[in-house]
């Protein structure tokens, strides 16, 4: 590599990362809703319950009203919103460069402003965030951290990244679940064109350790709608091959499968209790987001409070 | 194949232009990287081979729509030999005989016959203006005399339909002779358009040497194809008493030159009732034999069908009708009745007519006196015996008479009450012949020895024109009537113009039974008694069918065994009984004629001159009874092909020399000239275009390629 090539991806890449940080700011901008509520109890006005004194417990916290009137301690317990771990999962695989026109949005730049975007957030409000950026068969990790300063070094981290290669879910799913401590929100950012077995083994394996989870399926509307009209070679973005069709002909018949994969999806995400989301990369990600939030926080509070 | 633009061969060569076409879309189609292609090849694995299969048909559909442009445009088309008789370029007057037999109507796809009408409209094409041309059709007895217009030529052509006639191609040729001798043209000419079918030339002929030339173009192929045929069915009654069955036999031949198994099948009233085969050597003939257990009343049309497949299935049936088998009551009046059975005249003839335990019969006798006619309702009886009667009054015969004009059967037999004055006087016009005296063949015998007895003269029973009562009497199994004596019996006077015929004779040849039609019913006279009296018939064995027959036929109850049927071909004669005026013939095809009545001998006839088609053709004389049905037809006839028309034998080209001697005579087939010694020719060809045939694939392609469009376009 020469110097002026250096330099200029190097120009490249911080204009990136600018333009990330600002759209994913933008984005955030409009969802400052809380992603989610603490496991841990703490000192707060809003009451949660109440349990069983046991050697330990702080004694500020017994009530001593329910004493005088059943002579057994009780301990007040009081909701907080407290630090979470949680996980960005954002698939770099070759099929997320697509479109792959300039003047378009690519599914893996949409997928990383709406990654930021959750960033930004989870960051601001205390929470700890890590990422992991799946392609070429592998993974990069970047650990969970708290604080504000966390959040450029994730943004450069999507901003180097280039969409490229295969990627199989399944089997990197376990060595991520590995790197993930403890129960943690895990948000899965990728279009999920993969086997459908893989996708299910890995939702499962993450539920299993008692992660939350989140899907947002990213496609193009061409993807959603096949638009073409001429016979075209048709080239795979993962070395699938190519091959020439008749876009006339077989319309119908894709549009029926990809609706058919996608109930499949959905039906998993049900299964899984996780939730799912879809986006069009022709669309706003901040309101997209922000609706997603609104809904999630809605679904919550009923949760809460059935 | 030949074109008469050949240079749009050429465009053949864009029929490369679809496959073209094809990679060259191909070729031109862009790359687009595609995130989805999961589902996109999914989608073609799964409809790879339909839509293959479309996208070549299409492909194919539209290679064959440009190859189908560039021959219509190259215009196509065969060469069809034609007769190129030497015709001459100078005036001539020709005269076309087109055979219109049965034997042309083989063939296939295309009827002999049609293309004969081809040829014949070729021909006419071929002739100048100031040609002269002429027409026959020798089955339909159509000549158009030599005339220089054409176009009644070319539409009765195109209109005419084979036959079901025999051709007599070498009487039309000397007509056409004769036709072109009068009209003095100079180039005199006949062209035959046929199949040389040996049958055709069977006319015995003197002809002179014709002094013009005759052609013949053959249609016919080899002559020997596998062709079998019918015979006209012969109908005969197998007994007399207890079950009645009909022995029906087939004329069966073989015109091939190979022997063949003929299978045939029997219906009667258009229901299969039997089916039989039989072993047939080639070029012969035999004859196979049905027999049917019949009921009574029987009314049935019945046709006998050859089921093998040959060169002409319009000689594969023959027909036939069965009618009669009712129940027949009989009065028998007596002259001897008394109280002893025996001492009656009818003793014998009563139980001859029912045997009752013995035998069945469908006839019922009853016996009465003579007396006791006045008392009997004559129409309950169909006939009516007088068995040696005195006739009462005159009053009685007038019933009879009615009875008899009205369509009974009379029986009359006499004996010794029996005078033969007052029956002349009385029964004068019921009476086959007026009666004289009585005879005895040996009176004046001296001894024992001179006593010789008369018998029925049996030549009589194997006479060609035998009475219908008499055809039981040839089967070698029935008893021979000749052997009975007759001692005594009336003598007939002899008449100028006989007002009945004469079915039984004596060995001295006097008249022993004779028959006379009264009004609509018969009248039979024995000339002798009808007992024991006068002659010892009623102990032989042949009384009992003798007396039968009458009955039965008196009674018009008798199966209709006729004999031949008609052919084809031939004329039908039918008397017409007083009170009728004409008479309406229907075919089996539902045909209807007219027969107007001619004076013929002071009698009135009706005819057809030529029967046309075959089938079963119903008669009845008017006026008569309504609605007409097959049930009241006065006459049926069964009409059949001749089968020597399926005979496909050709005429040899010497013996059609012979029968036809001319100036130059001359034999074309399709595949080529085989000249008379006097002619030289050669075959010309002419153009049939069918382009058309191209433009109508180009329409029926483009219908299939909008078809498959329409269809991906649904997809």
């Amino acid at each position: 590599m020469t110097f002026c090539q250096g330099k200029k991806e190097a120009l490249d890449l911080i204009s990136r990362v600018r333009s990330l940080e600002l759209k994913s700011r933008e984005a955030a901008e409009g969802a400052l809703i809380g992603l989610h509520r603490s496991r841990h109890r703490g000192s707060s006005i809003e009451f949660s319950e109440h349990r069983a004194y046991s050697p330990g417990d702080e004694i500020r916290l017994i009530d001593w009203k329910i004493f005088g009137k059943t002579d057994r301690y009780f301990i007040k317990q009081f909701e907080d919103e407290t630090r979470v771990q949680a996980y960005l999962l954002l698939d770099a695989s070759g099929s997320m460069a697509y479109p792959e026109d300039r003047d378009k949005t690519s599914k893996f730049e949409y997928g990383s402003i709406i990654a930021a975007a959750l960033a930004y957030l989870l960051l601001g409000q205390g929470d700890a965030v890590g990422l992991a950026l799946i392609n070429r068969g592998g993974f990069n990790w970047m650990p969970a951290r708290a604080g504000e300063r966390h959040f450029p070094e994730l943004v450069e981290m999507m901003a180097r990244a280039e969409p490229e290669g295969q990627t199989r879910l399944g089997p990197l799913m376990f060595e991520l679940q590995n790197r993930i401590s403890r129960k943690s929100l895990v948000i899965l950012v990728s279009d999920f064109f993969d086997p459908e077995k893989e996708i299910e083994s890995s939702l499962k394996l993450l539920r299993l350790a008692g992660n939350e989870l989140v899907l947002f399926q990213l496609l193009a509307p061409e993807e959603m709608q096949f638009p073409f009209d001429r016979i075209t070679w048709f080239e795979g973005l993962e070395n699938e091959g190519r091959v020439l069709i008749d876009p006339g002909q077989l319309r119908r018949k894709y549009l029926n499968l990809l609706k058919s994969w996608q109930d499949r999806l959905q039906r998993l995400c049900q299964e899984q209790a996780a939730d799912f989301e879809l986006f069009l990369t022709s669309q706003n990600p901040g309101k997209m987001l922000c609706a997603y939030l609104v809904h999630r926080s809605q679904t919550q509070r009923r949760r809460a409070r059935p | 194949m030949k074109f008469s633009a050949p240079v749009f061969l050429l465009g053949l060569l864009a029929m490369a232009i679809p496959v073209i076409i094809h990679f060259w879309k191909m070729r031109r189609a862009k790359i687009l990287r595609f995130g989805a292609i999961r589902f996109l090849l999914q989608s073609e694995e799964v409809t790879r081979r339909r839509r293959k299969f479309w996208e070549y048909l299409l492909l194919l559909c539209r290679m064959l729509l440009v190859a189908a442009v560039s021959l219509a445009l190259a215009k196509p088309f065969r060469l069809e030999s034609v007769p190129a008789f030497s015709l001459g370029a100078g005036q001539k007057s020709l005269i076309i005989i087109l055979d219109d037999s049965l034997s042309m109507q083989r063939g296939r796809p295309q009827t002999l016959f049609e293309q004969a009408k081809k040829t014949a409209l070729s021909i006419l094409d071929q002739l100048s203006d100031i040609d002269r041309a002429g027409l026959i059709l020798p089955c339909q007895e159509l000549q158009i005399d030599p005339a220089q217009d054409r176009d009644p030529l070319r539409k009765k052509i195109i209109a005419s339909q084979p036959t079901f006639l025999r051709a007599r191609i070498s009487a039309w040729v000397s007509r056409s002779e004769e036709t072109l001798n009068r009209s003095g043209a100079k180039a005199k000419k006949i062209l035959v358009i046929t199949d040389l079918q040996k049958a055709s030339f069977t006319d015995a002929l003197a002809l002179n040497r014709f002094e013009g030339e005759i052609y013949f173009y053959d249609l016919g192929q080899s002559g020997l194809e596998n062709n079998l045929s019918l015979g006209p069915v012969e109908l005969s009654r197998e007994s007399l008493s207890g079950e009645e069955s009909v022995k029906i036999a087939a004329g069966v031949y073989n015109f091939s030159g190979e022997p063949v198994p003929a299978r045939l099948a029997l219906d009667l009233g258009g229901q299969s009732v039997s089916r039989g085969a039989l072993e047939l050597k080639r070029f012969s003939g035999g004859e196979k034999n049905f027999v049917l257990n019949l009921r009574e009343n029987m009314n049935a049309e019945g046709k006998i069908e050859l089921l093998n497949p040959d060169a002409l299935e319009l000689d594969n049936q023959s027909y036939f009708h069965l009618r009669g088998g009712g129940r027949v009551r009989v009065l028998i009046v007596d002259g001897n009745f008394s109280a002893d059975l025996t001492a009656r005249q009818s003793f014998y003839l009563e139980r001859a007519l029912n045997p009752k335990l013995y035998a069945l019969s469908r006839i019922d006798p009853e016996v009465i006196s003579e007396n006791g006619l006045s008392r009997i309702e004559l129409k309950n009886f169909q006939v009516i015996v007088l068995a040696d009667c005195s006739l009462l009054d005159q009053a009685q015969v007038d019933r009879l008479r009615n009875f008899a004009n009205s369509g009974g059967g009379l029986f009359i037999a006499l004996g010794e009450k029996v005078n033969p004055e007052k029956y002349n006087r009385l029964l004068r016009d019921l009476l086959p012949r007026e009666i004289r005296e009585t005879k005895i063949p040996f009176a004046g015998a001296q001894g024992k020895s001179e006593i010789q007895p008369l018998h029925i003269d049996s030549s009589f029973i194997g006479a060609q024109e035998r009475h219908p009562i008499l055809k039981p009497f040839l089967s070698p199994n029935q008893a021979d009537p000749g052997h009975a004596k007759f001692y005594k019996y009336f003598l007939l006077y002899q008449e100028l113009v006989p007002k009945g015929k004469v079915i039984l004779r004596l060995t001295d040849g006097s008249p022993l039974l004779l028959e006379k039609s009264f009004g609509q019913g018969n009248v039979f006279l024995f000339a002798s008694t009808i007992g024991p009296g006068w002659n010892d018939l009623c102990i032989h064995p042949a009384f009992l069918p003798l007396v039968h027959q009458s009955m039965l036929y008196l009674a018009r109850s008798l199966y209709e065994t006729r004999g031949k049927g008609a052919a084809v071909g031939d004329q039908v004669e039918l008397a017409l009984p007083s009170g009728k005026s004409s008479a309406l013939a229907r075919t089996s095809r539902g045909t209807e004629m007219n027969l107007q009545p001619e004076k013929q001998a002071g009698q009135s006839i009706v005819r057809i001159s030529r029967l046309l088609e075959p089938g079963i053709y119903f008669f009845w004389y008017l006026p008569g009874p309504e609605p007409r049905t097959k049930e009241n037809a006065d006459f049926i006839l069964a009409v059949n092909p001749d089968p020597e028309e399926s005979d496909f034998r050709k005429i040899s080209i010497p013996d059609l020399k012979k029968i036809l001697p001319a100036s130059a005579l001359l034999v074309q087939t399709e595949k080529g000239v085989k000249p008379g010694p006097e002619t030289e020719t050669q075959t010309s060809f002419v153009k049939k275009p069918y382009h058309a045939n191209f433009l109508l694939l180009m329409l029926a392609l483009a219908g299939l390629e909008l078809l498959i469009l329409l269809r991906s376009g649904w997809e």
